[in-house]
């Protein structure tokens, strides 16, 4: 995680339910000024940027995931608590916060903002989504929000940029305005009980009288067991917290609710005669969910939507991939027209640009992937259609909350996992994160892509379903099937438990930000080459050194292969990989795909010399099928071989990322390295099972 | 205003209630009442198959399970 910059620049970070529009706003404030962290996609990632403004000053600001409260029951509030609470090990306290306000639905969006005020935190509040509001027949009084919370509010339309401009100068002058003060009440008894509490944790705990209010409430309030706090709290402050409750339960209060509820009272006391709603009126989103939400009809619609998605993944993105591939191509022979022959033209050319451009040519793939995820996201259907899988979800031991990780994980693994932040369910969010991995994500489309296009044949069957596509959609299947088996397993043993309730917000349908979503896809594109540009284009060097080092004059290309470094490594661990049909070369692909799986294809690449074949895919069919395997006498890549293949990168884990993420979102070893190690098996088994079976066959 | 208390669960789509408690697990209800089941709240269902349904809190659609929709106690109000 990268430190906001220690600079005398004030910072504010922006804070919202979740779907109030923050990353639209976000982007519009910072513009280009933006430092993104690992993973973008949906709003779970950490988003740094600047507002420069026209005299020179500027303004950090830090986009914190969406949150309905500060109660820091899932791993996304608690990052957001903690920041505001100055707990957080890596990012200081902000200066100020910028409150957004979902105007369709204030009262409870106002929830945080009170928390928020609580902290005593200079505030503003950006009213966002007012059309939608007029549209729903609400009207806001804004001049009296105002002068009721002593804050500014400032109403925008965040997808059309109304009133953003108004809140960007705002935010420069705001920085003035000063700390609230708490205006919610509680009953007398549960007032002197906080105090008490918190003067305690003051003195005990040596916390700031900020810290120890939301503590103080956060001990009194918890459904959880107090024994979880006995490393964070002497037991002189614990015990004094059991006291209290056996006050409260003498005094009939309920602990759980009281403080919520006064918080609530206080907030409806604010907004009576402000917020003014017209009796109900029938909205498009009512109408649409009528349709995409019937059991027959929404049935429907989803398969066809995710179906359309997966098409437009293989049929749109087949021009710009020709583009790179004739791009690659001519880069190649420029180089070769520039550079005298010798080991350095053969490193740029062999080992660079052969190994980075064969992992380029699938960016068209991954993009259109995240183009229509995005549009699913931004239109509100991804919500939808995790309710709509809830109850198949279910036959796993799932809740419909699992989906949306799972379907980002066709994506990438690891704002897959980020996503899981989102579940209540521990366990629940456990069996997602380890299962997530299985979905086929698009690391190894490139895989896929060029094994089926090399060795499937292109044959119709019946006159209409191709061959070809009909392996791409098995492996998807196999993907998801083995996912959902081994939810069903884990959830049967040690994740056992019945998933308890689930709740989802349906936001209301909106045309998608194509702006936003093009943001996103420009994230995704950089991210992507910076990776195929450092150490995609470090490991295809190594590659290409280790497979043409030593150098012995006078020999075949094969037999200089075959005794270089890599193929020695290739021959050493082929043994290993023999019962599952592979050969050295095969072998060789694997270990490299364990730094990152599209290596796969830039070692095929290296090894099969394709740089200098017309096409990776056509050099690569006509390389593996004219090689023979020495051993057993049949060609190396026999179709057999190529399922295997498939099959084996289907089910293994190789991706350090989803490791790295694991290890953070888990905070444990154990689960990464359990998850590595019995996807790795599955693999390894599954593909052993399935070649020996089809040596019978084939 | 009647005293028929009954659970959301057996509402039908169109009707509104105002939700008089929940009795779901202390976790669950604070997430719900982070969403809006807030004592004296009014609800109204847009949406319910049995097994899941969705309701309208304010502008706020909400989908829960039958599970939960069981345990969230409400009084029917005629319009």
């Amino acid at each position: 995680m990268d430190r906001i910059e220690q600079s005398t620049s004030k910072y504010f970070t922006l804070v919202g339910n979740p779907n109030c529009g923050k990353t639209t706003i976000f982007n519009f404030l910072t513009g280009l000024h933006q430092k993104v962290g690992n993973y973008p996609g949906v709003t779970v990632e950490r988003k740094e940027g600047k507002i420069l403004y026209e005299d020179d000053s500027e303004l950090t600001i830090l986009d914190l995931p969406g949150t309905y409260s500060l109660s820091a029951n899932s791993p996304d509030e608690k990052i957001v608590s903690d920041i505001l609470l100055g707990k957080h090990p890596t990012v200081p306290k902000p200066d100020g916060v910028v409150c957004i306000v979902d105007a369709t639905n204030v009262e409870r969006s106002l929830y945080l903002v009170s928390q928020i005020i609580d902290l005593r935190y200079p505030i503003i509040i950006i009213l966002n989504m007012i059309d939608v509001a007029e549209r729903y027949g609400i009207h806001i009084n804004i001049s009296a929000l105002e002068d009721r919370l002593g804050v500014r509010v400032i109403p925008t339309n965040a997808k059309k940029e109304q009133g953003l401009e108004e809140a960007r100068q705002a935010l420069k002058t705001s920085l003035r305005i000063y700390p609230l003060v708490r205006q919610w009440k509680l009953p007398q008894i549960a007032q002197e009980k906080l105090n008490e509490l918190a003067t305690m944790l003051i003195n005990y705990a040596h916390l700031t009288e900020e810290q120890a209010f939301h503590e103080a409430i956060t001990l009194l309030s918890t459904h959880r067991s107090l024994d979880l706090y006995s490393s964070t709290y002497d037991k002189i402050i614990l015990e004094r917290v059991a006291q209290d409750y056996e006050y409260f339960a003498s005094q009939e209060i309920d602990r759980y609710s009281v403080f919520v509820q006064s918080r609530i009272e206080w907030i409806r006391t604010l907004c009576k005669g402000i917020i003014h709603r017209e009796s109900k009126r029938h909205t498009v989103t009512d109408s649409l969910d009528k349709v995409l939400l019937h059991p027959i009809s929404g049935g429907i619609i989803f398969v066809l939507v995710i179906a359309g998605t997966f098409f437009a993944v293989f049929s749109w993105a087949t021009y710009p991939m020709e583009l790179i591939e004739s791009g690659v191509h001519w880069l190649s022979s420029f180089f070769e027209s520039i550079i005298p022959p010798g080991s350095f033209r053969n490193l740029v050319i062999d080992g660079a640009v052969a190994g980075t451009g064969a992992v380029i040519l699938f960016l068209p793939q991954i993009l259109v992937l995240f183009f229509f995820l995005g549009i699913l996201e931004e239109s509100g259907y991804m919500a939808r259609a995790a309710f709509l899988m809830d109850r198949v979800m279910n036959r796993v031991g799932l809740s419909g909350k699992a989906f949306i990780p799972l379907l980002s994980s066709f994506a990438c693994a690891v704002p897959g996992i980020m996503a899981t932040r989102t579940i209540e369910n521990r366990r629940d969010r456990l069996v997602t994160i380890l299962v997530a991995p299985l979905m086929s994500c698009s690391s190894r489309l490139p895989i896929y892509t060029l094994i089926i296009a090399a060795t499937i044949p292109p044959l119709f069957i019946g006159g209409i379903f191709n061959l070809q596509a009909i392996v791409m959609v098995a492996l998807y299947f196999i993907g998801i099937l083995a996912a959902l088996g081994a939810a069903l397993l884990f959830k049967s043993t040690f994740a056992k438990g019945k998933s308890t309730g689930f709740i989802i917000e349906l936001p209301p349908y909106s045309i998608p930000s194509i702006k936003n979503i093009l943001y996103q896809m420009w994230e995704r594109t950089l991210l992507f080459l910076k990776r195929a540009g450092t150490i995609i284009l470090f490991a295809s060097i190594v590659l290409w050194y280790l497979e043409s080092h030593p150098v012995q004059p006078n020999v075949s290309p094969g037999e200089q292969l075959a005794n270089s470094y890599l193929g020695k490594a290739g021959y050493a661990i082929e043994p290993v990989l023999r019962p599952l049909g592979f050969n050295w070369k095969i072998g060789v692909g694997i270990l490299s795909s364990f730094f990152q799986r599209e290596l796969f294809v830039s070692t095929m690449s290296t090894l099969y010399n394709l740089e200098n074949s017309g096409s990776l895919v056509d050099g690569f069919r006509e390389r593996v099928t004219q090689e023979i395997d020495p051993l057993p006498g049949k060609p190396t890549f026999s179709l057999l071989t190529a399922l295997c293949v498939l099959l084996f990168y289907v089910l293994a884990l190789q991706c350090i990322s989803t490791i790295v993420v694991v290890q953070r979102e888990t905070n444990s070893w154990k689960i990464p390295i359990f998850q590595f190690c019995y996807m790795n098996i599955l693999a390894y088994v599954a593909t052993f099972l399935f070649y020996r079976v089809g040596l019978l066959i084939f | 205003m009647s005293n028929n208390v009954i659970p959301l669960s057996h509402l039908s789509v169109g009707s509104s209630a105002m939700i008089i408690r929940s009795e779901v697990p202390p976790e669950l209800r604070q997430r719900l009442t982070e969403l809006g089941f807030t004592p004296n709240a009014a609800v109204s269902i847009v949406f319910n198959s049995g097994k899941r349904l969705i309701c309208k809190l304010q502008s706020a659609r909400i989908g829960i399970d039958q599970s939960l929709a069981d345990n969230i106690m409400v009084t029917p109000l005629s319009e």
